[in-house]
């Protein structure tokens, strides 16, 4: 068996270096990808938990309250809890560093935890004391602890320091909603402090409070608790919270945010996934190349005794070291490239979902274990097929150097009913719920194109085979014997289409959703965004709905001449059946006045407008109503700092900000239960004929000194798009990645076709045929599959894109998408695909046509 | 990782407090009182917290037996820390956790049958309640912990009865005492002032309830237990007390059974020297003080006890002479590992029951208390 291995295996991979190392790249490529992205998504989740475990692993309870937070003397009711040995009070909240007016995506987000400074944690270590010097950056002394906390002392990150210059005393500038606030840094944390986000910055809790208008209300008590009597001392503590308060285990907290970032991290996951798929395809090919080569040797073999499983398990194993070695290389590459993945990534999760902030890669030991083996196991299943097809065949026949495309006279026909079938499974499959908000069967439905397309590939290369065969008959001789040999070895041709044909299907499904999309999100924009101004914090922002103006901003604002109303806009994330989604506060006369939401069904706005205001009715958001299967007539129970409410649904919207789901209810009803009158953002609207740009002006010296951003619509619209594109940022590189792993393996494919057919090119160059015209055959055949992967790959890319819009997305987040298809970009894909295999072609053409004549011939 | 830092910032304000600049005027550089001036005590007034004074502590040790003779030793501790002197004023945009004041205190327990020792810490802010100490009467609170001063009644103003708690987290094991004085306060040095070494500010504060009768009950390990015993007072405020070059102290209170109460006071220098100005009282049957040198005493070092927990060297042993008073006695702790290790000042401290035996070592002569710091690396309060 060694010396089996050894003599085919390793001995043909020798010889065939480039073509090995291919394989090898792709196959690195599609785990790296998929790493990648499953690192990202494990970052984002163990960035949010660290934050919240950042005060002791020994926290076993957490009082968490919504909103402005709850009544701080809770905190001496809870401590009194029996079995309570420990618990912190903490305000989260977050500023805004270097933001620029007008630009949206300036400065830098810094997380503030308002932490008692002066009170000792919990430790085992009870022998352990701390010198200052430990945190105290070496160049300066001390920090005077009352200036710690009078003058509002902050404690940062070296990273933070370091960007920007700051030393122990200086001050730091940032935006806390309107307002500007100051820090003095009365210590960094040197870089070696583990286990802290390096964008979060501790002050003491009075800071906090006072900074950030929360002054009696804290947002969080850690406790350390009894843990043999865990649960009796959270129901202890349950029983002296305040309304809109909860005590949970700090999981709770971090399976809301996985529950609400499940369909996101899926749906990436998902497209990562193909990537790996289209090396697979690839290693398929390569051992199926090699069986065919070494059969002289297998046949040999055989006749001299080896059996049919020792053939089997020398090639499965051909197929495993593809997968052990390119699994490694995938390993390195997808750690690498976790770095800019986590980034795109955590942009999003922090721009629509939750603040995690993450910044750096957390390489979770099982994740890259799982792409370890996922990558070993599929390849070494890849191989699968054609090492029972070298096992299969008797010694007899293998004893001719042919390949197995002598086996079956019409290939195609039988496999394309086969595919024919997963089809027509997969158009069923279209129709079942989702399960537990997973469209399960809808990503069963994509596989099942992805091969029902496959086994269609060798029909149709058989009969582009001979189409073109009578097409090219008269032109081209060139083009004549490169479709006899696209005919001639359907079946690895067919697998180099079929991968072709998966990448370009994934892109092009891909480019069709987010056209779609995009198209949606534009109109939905255009018909909501109706006001003249709109008033923002100034910088970069978060999902965590921090950054606020104080109430009197919409006053002084309404104040200013030419501004005919002004509609405020505030919004909360709350926990919601185990989930995380947001209530915001809205102004139902302007909604109604100016026909800001579309409403599904027949809504009576003008009727909303006096059903709404100060009660306990709702509207919600159509995901909302997807992802907690709540409709209109329903009701919602929420427990809020007002006491327990049970909201009454009133109807339902179309709406596109954000998957997790809103429930917007009046402004006065919001400040009532949430004790919160503050506003995210604001609305203007102006006076028939008022000079926009003036009035912009007016508005924003009206509030200074207080510091705010006033956008246009149409700058609003062009946010609203540029938000959606960066959204979209990671899909497109995925993309990028299947093609460049799809353009290897035709590479990989011309290359052996034309390693084998080096008799025949002999034999052709012996008939007269010039190495001019050897490379036009080659291209002419390269040309034929990238054509045939291009229009199957659009044909399947098609397919797929219905699925994700009408299936998955509908499923999975709730979003009504309107097909659009961009035929431009179809056209291009096809073009492009060809003129990519064409570039694959390059080298094995000149490979081909460098072929000594007598050498090939030889070779017989 | 966190708690290391917080820890350390506690660290930061225990040493800030301690170790700030030398100052001849009589008030420190952040605005505190010196003990320097001529002070007249005054009760029950005195018995209140002092916010213009940097530190201060109420600090309870005593002997406790069980109806059944099992014996224990408690410590419990208030100590109040400024941060600034003064009553905050908070308005309404003003955080509540401004308060000026910081809270820790020790709860200590040895069994002395059991020869175990516990001990357990709460450290409060001056805030929402949390933490606070009464001006011109005992009312001091820590979390759940509290200690409470009435007046004993009648002309007497000297005495009152005193209310001290204090319990574990999950309340296995807690103290709840009533001590009433048997003798009237003693006033520690000359003039009110008591002296610890050379510095203007090296001064507090002090007084003594050097033999209160302490009745209550003891929750040991789950099991509420009656007690009664002997307890001792120490109440003492200053600023700026320690200097650079100190290295800790030894303290020891002794209750002997002739009616004799005695405290001595070193304090050590960090070239091994005891300062000059490290002094003693010996509190007489009918409660008259009379102040003893630094001359007047000797203490030697008859034993030692290497930590654990720290890895510090504690002498575990002494004998005590003063000639003049015809004293000679030798203490013994009751257990050995008596160490308060990683508190919630920031240091670790010995601080444990001692038997007071004569000279031989055979014959019990009373009871006593000993405090060392400094022994395990950090500088104490």
């Amino acid at each position: 068996m060694n010396a089996l291995f050894q003599g085919l295996v390793l001995g043909h991979l020798r010889a065939n270096k480039l073509r090995a190392l291919v394989t090898l790249v792709a196959v690195g490529l599609g785990v790296a990808i998929s790493l990648a992205i499953d690192l990202a998504n494990a970052t984002a989740v163990a960035s949010f938990a660290s934050s919240v475990n950042i005060v002791a692993n020994h926290v076993n309870l957490q009082v968490v309250g919504v909103g402005r937070g709850f009544d701080e003397r809770a905190l001496v009711r809870v401590q009194h809890v029996d079995g309570v040995s420990y618990a912190s009070p903490t305000i989260e909240e977050s500023v805004v560093v270097g933001a620029k007016p007008g630009d949206p995506f300036s400065g830098e987000i810094l997380r503030v935890l308002g932490v008692d400074l002066l009170r000792p944690l919990p430790s085992d270590d009870t022998a352990r004391v701390a010198t200052p010097g430990e945190f105290v950056s070496s160049s300066g002394a001390g920090p005077d602890p009352y200036a710690l906390i009078a003058n509002r002392g902050a404690i940062v990150s070296k990273r933070i320091a370091v960007k920007r210059h700051l030393n122990l005393g200086s001050n730091l500038v940032a935006l806390a909603g309107d307002r500007t606030v100051k820090f003095q840094i009365g210590a960094i944390l040197p870089a070696a402090v583990a286990g802290i986000d390096t964008s979060v910055m501790f002050v003491d809790i009075a800071t906090a409070q006072e900074l950030f208008e929360k002054v009696g209300y804290l947002d969080r008590i850690d406790i350390v608790a009894d843990e043999k009597r865990v649960d009796t001392v959270q129901k202890a503590i349950a029983a002296v919270l305040p309304h809109g308060a909860r005590v949970i285990k700090p999981a709770v907290r971090t399976n809301e945010i996985k529950r609400m970032l499940r369909s996101f991290q899926l749906n990436l996951a998902a497209l990562s996934y193909i990537a790996m798929l289209v090396g697979m395809y690839l290693i398929y090919n390569t051992v199926a190349i090699s069986v065919v080569q070494r059969r002289p040797e297998v046949g040999t073999l055989r006749a001299l005794g080896a059996t049919r499983g020792q053939i089997f398990r020398t090639f499965i194993l051909e197929g495993a070291l593809f997968g052990v070695a390119g699994s490694l290389l995938g390993l390195v590459l997808g750690g690498l490239l976790a770095q800019l993945s986590v980034g795109a990534v955590s942009r999003t999760v922090d721009a629509l979902y939750v603040a995690t902030h993450a910044d750096r890669v957390f390489y979770d030991p099982l994740v890259l274990l799982k792409a370890f083996v996922v990558g070993t196991v599929l390849a070494t299943l890849s191989a699968l097929f054609p090492a029972l097809e070298a096992a299969s065949t008797a010694p007899a026949l293998t004893m001719r150097a042919q390949g197995f495309e002598t086996r079956r006279k019409r290939p195609g026909v039988g496999l394309a009913i086969g595919g024919a079938v997963l089809l027509v499974f997969a158009y069923v499959l279209t129709f079942p719920p989702p399960i537990d908000g997973i469209p399960v069967s809808g990503y069963a439905a994509g596989l099942l194109i992805i091969f029902g397309g496959s086994l269609c590939v060798p029909l149709a290369i058989a009969l582009v085979s001979a189409a073109a065969r009578s097409l090219t008959a008269k032109i081209s001789p060139a083009g004549l014997i490169g479709a006899t040999n696209l005919g001639a070895s359907i079946r690895r041709n067919s697998v180099a289409v079929a991968s072709l044909m998966v990448a370009i299907a994934m892109m092009v499904s891909v480019a069709i959703l987010i056209g779609s999309f995009r198209t949606t999100v534009v109109a939905w924009a255009d018909e909501t965004l109706k006001a003249d101004l709109f008033v923002r914090p100034l910088g970069l922002q978060d999902a965590s709905y921090d950054a606020r103006f104080s109430a009197n901003v919409a006053e002084r604002i309404r104040a200013v001449p030419g501004v005919f109303a002004v509609d405020t806009f505030r919004a909360i994330s709350i926990p919601y059946k185990g989930s995380l989604t947001t209530i915001a506060a809205a102004d139902f006369k302007t909604i109604a006045d100016r026909n800001k939401l579309r409403f599904l069904g027949a809504v009576d706005t003008r009727a909303l407008a006096h059903t709404m205001p100060n009660t306990e009715n709702i509207v919600i958001s159509e995901p909302f109503s997807t992802r907690f299967g709540v409709t209109a007539g329903d009701s919602v129970e929420i427990d809020t700092p007002g006491g327990l409410t049970r909201f009454h649904v009133n109807a339902i919207y179309n709406d596109y900000s954000s998957d997790a789901g809103i429930m917007l209810v009046d402004s006065r009803t919001f400040a009532r239960l949430f004790h919160d009158t503050s506003v995210n953002s604001l609305a203007i609207y102006a006076k028939p004929g008022a000079d926009l740009p003036a009035l912009r002006t007016a508005v924003i010296r009206s509030v200074l000194p207080l510091r705010i951003d006033v956008q246009t619509t149409r700058e609003l619209r062009k946010l609203v798009i540029e938000i959606f594109n960066r959204t979209f940022a990671i899909t497109y590189a995925l993309y990028i990645i299947s093609i460049t792993i799809a353009v290897l393996g035709v590479v990989s494919t011309l290359f052996a076709l034309v390693l084998e057919r080096r008799r025949e090119i002999g034999l052709l160059r012996y008939l007269g045929l010039t190495t001019g015209d050897v490379r036009r055959m080659v291209f002419y055949e390269a040309a034929y599959i990238g054509g045939l992967g291009g229009v199957s790959g659009v044909i399947a890319g098609v397919l797929m894109a219905l699925l994700l819009i009408f299936v998955i997305n509908r499923q999975a987040f709730g979003w009504l998408i309107e097909l659009h298809m961009p035929w431009d970009f179809l056209g291009e894909a096809i073009v492009l695909v060809i003129v990519a295999a064409l570039i694959a072609g390059i080298f094995p053409a000149s490979v081909a046509a460098r072929m000594k004549t007598a050498e090939a011939v030889r070779t017989e | 990782m966190f708690h290391r830092l917080v820890a350390s910032v506690t660290a930061i304000v225990i040493l800030a407090t301690t170790l700030a600049s030398p100052s001849d005027a009589a008030i420190t550089p952040s605005g505190f009182t010196i003990a320097t001036a001529p002070y007249q005590f005054v009760f029950p007034r005195d018995h209140g917290a002092h916010p213009g004074y940097q530190s201060e502590w109420w600090y309870y040790t005593g002997h406790l037996k069980t109806t059944d003779g099992r014996r224990f030793g408690y410590e419990l501790t208030f100590f109040r820390v400024g941060l600034k002197p003064g009553d905050p004023q908070p308005g309404p945009t003003q955080s509540r956790w401004r308060g000026h004041e910081l809270y820790p205190a020790h709860f200590a327990l040895t069994d002395e049958a059991g020869k175990t020792f516990f001990h357990v810490d709460r450290f409060a802010r001056e805030a929402i309640g949390m933490g606070s100490a009464a001006k011109g009467k005992l009312d001091v609170r820590a979390d759940d912990w509290s200690l409470a001063g009435s007046p004993a009644g009648g002309a007497d103003r000297e005495r009152m009865t005193m209310h001290a708690r204090a319990q574990t987290p999950d309340g296995v094991d807690a103290i709840d005492l009533v001590q009433m004085p048997a003798k009237p306060p003693a006033i520690h040095g000359h003039d009110g002032i008591s002296r610890k070494a050379q510095c203007p500010s090296c001064a507090s504060h002090y007084y003594s309830y050097t033999r209160l009768r302490t009745t209550g009950s003891l929750t040991f390990h789950g099991k509420k237990l009656a007690v009664d015993g002997l307890s001792w007072m120490d109440h003492e405020y200053g600023s700026d007390e320690l200097q650079r070059d100190q290295a800790g102290w030894d303290w020891f209170a002794i209750q002997l059974d002739d009616k004799r109460e005695l405290m001595l006071y070193l304090l050590r220098q960090k070239d091994g020297s005891v300062t000059p100005q490290s002094s003693g009282s010996l509190v007489n049957p009918d409660g008259s003080v009379t102040y003893l040198r630094r001359s007047d005493f000797a203490i030697e070092k008859t034993a030692t006890w290497h930590s654990p927990h720290t890895g510090g060297t504690y002498p575990s042993g002494w004998r005590v002479k003063i000639a003049s008073h015809d004293v000679d006695l030798v203490l013994a702790p009751t257990v050995a590992d008596q160490e308060l290790a990683g508190t919630s000042t920031g240091v670790s401290y010995w601080e444990g029951a001692v038997d007071v035996l004569d000279a031989s070592g055979k014959t019990p002569l009373g009871v006593g208390y000993v405090e060392m710091t400094g022994y395990a690396g950090a500088i104490s309060l």
